[in-house]
């Protein structure tokens, strides 16, 4: 057997020699991606506090360009007296619509519905007064023509943007009113494929006239104590946004009607030739039908997390809800075997 | 020879004004998933009475009946799927669901 030799040095030798040399650079190694990670972390953390001053600004000075339009518009519209001025202008008339064209496009969630309906019956006076020429006449009535326009098209961007929401259900609804006075409803069913049949609504009409239809909605209320619960009735117009005029289905769910068409074909006598040439035609088969009124509803059902906390008294119950289901969640125990 | 050509004027005038005037159904058929499907949808008065021809949707589901008058009609599409509707004044979509 041969001496080993000594001279020659294994592996662990090799490494026994340059430990400290590799714990170094491991710790220098690390030490600096450890640098370069912070590094990458607090240039992250920047930008997004960069990008959150950048929104933060935009959103305040939005809100401020918005606050001084509102108090603009509001004071044209109130404190100057516009609408107590020369009532018959038609130029002070285009002024208000235009005010109010204003008013909904930017502020589509607040509830201007009662400027709306003022200008409305106000033109509906107007076009019943004895004092006009038939030109002013036909003015008035255009404009009465572009004010529910402005409303309707404001509601039904409203009803798109709910119904292309998950959970979102929408029907259509069309009431029609003879000679006689006698109404008529027919109700399509919804589009949707998996329509919720326990939270069925039903148009109850009451009547229809001067762009307005009144209704009462009736349903079954899924989770309410009071089975027999009935909706009151009320009016529907071209300015009722589903945002804000909606009711309550179900804890879970709300209701909105949208009106979103409306026609009296009594006016073909009237202004056959302010009425939309595209139009005409049909004004004549309805009123050869026998109908003098015509109008469309859209029901949208929709999930109420979708609403805004304008609700308080849900406000709570849904705090109340989340509380116990937290509670149930935090107790609950699993099963017991068999 | 301008007579003529007035009275051809007046004429196709009158054609396109008529045109212009009915009433029109629209919409999107779509299967159990949603998904929209080609097949023929036929448009029926309240009698019963098939109103024009039948249409093929296209491939994206869409249909429409154009200068149809404002009443009660029946939509079929298919063999046996059927929907009741009023068509208003102007345009009136109907999106219809197969079950």
């Amino acid at each position: 057997m041969s001496e080993p030799d000594k001279g020659k040095k294994d592996l662990w030798d090799i490494l026994n020699a340059l430990g400290p040399a590799i714990i170094a650079a491991v710790v220098a190694v690390l030490g600096i991606t450890y640098n370069s990670q912070q590094a990458s972390i607090a240039k992250s953390s920047e930008m997004r506090q960069v990008y959150t001053n950048i929104m933060a600004q935009r959103e305040t000075s939005d809100n401020s360009i918005r606050a001084s339009m509102f108090q603009m518009l509001l004071n044209a519209m109130f404190a100057k007296g516009l609408g107590t001025q020369n009532r018959n202008a038609i130029t002070e008339v285009k002024q208000r619509i235009m005010f109010l064209d204003l008013l909904s496009r930017n502020f589509d969630t607040i509830d201007i519905k009662p400027l709306f309906e003022e200008l409305d019956q106000d033109l509906i006076k107007k076009l019943s007064g004895p004092s006009l020429s038939a030109q002013q006449r036909g003015d008035f009535f255009d404009m009465l023509s572009e004010l529910r326009k402005i409303g309707r098209n404001l509601s039904i961007k409203q009803l798109n943007a709910l119904a292309s929401l998950p959970g979102s259900e929408v029907s259509r609804c069309v009431i029609l009113k003879n000679a006689a006075g006698d109404l008529q409803v027919m109700q399509d069913e919804s589009a949707s494929s998996g329509s919720d049949t326990s939270l069925l609504v039903e148009i109850k009409p009451q009547d229809i006239s001067n762009g307005r239809v009144e209704i009462a909605l009736e349903y079954n209320k899924r989770k309410a104590s009071d089975s027999s619960f009935k909706a009151p009735s009320f009016l529907i117009s071209f300015y009722d946004l589903p945002y804000i005029d909606n009711s309550v289905l179900d804890k879970d769910m709300r209701v909105g009607v949208v009106l979103s068409k409306y026609v009296e074909t009594g006016d073909l006598s009237r202004f056959r030739n302010r009425i939309d040439r595209k139009l005409l035609q049909d004004y004549e088969d309805l009123k050869g039908d026998g109908i003098s009124q015509y109008a469309e509803l859209r029901i949208i059902k929709f999930p109420a997390k979708y609403i805004g906390n304008r609700d308080r008294p849900y406000l709570q119950d849904i705090i109340q809800t989340l509380l116990e289901e937290h509670k149930e969640g935090a107790t609950v125990k699993p099963p017991a075997a068999n | 020879m301008k007579k003529l050509l007035m009275a051809l004027v007046i004429l196709a005038g009158v054609t396109g004004y008529s045109v212009l005037q009915a009433a029109e159904l629209f919409g999107i058929v779509t299967d159990k998933n949603t998904k929209p499907v080609v097949i023929q949808v036929t448009l029926k008065d309240a009698k019963g009475v098939q109103v024009g021809e039948p249409v093929t949707t296209t491939k994206d589901g869409a249909y429409s009946f154009k200068d149809i008058k404002p009443m009660s009609y029946v939509v079929t599409v298919g063999s046996n799927n059927q929907w009741p509707i009023f068509v208003g004044p102007g345009s009136t979509r109907k999106d219809l669901a197969l079950k």
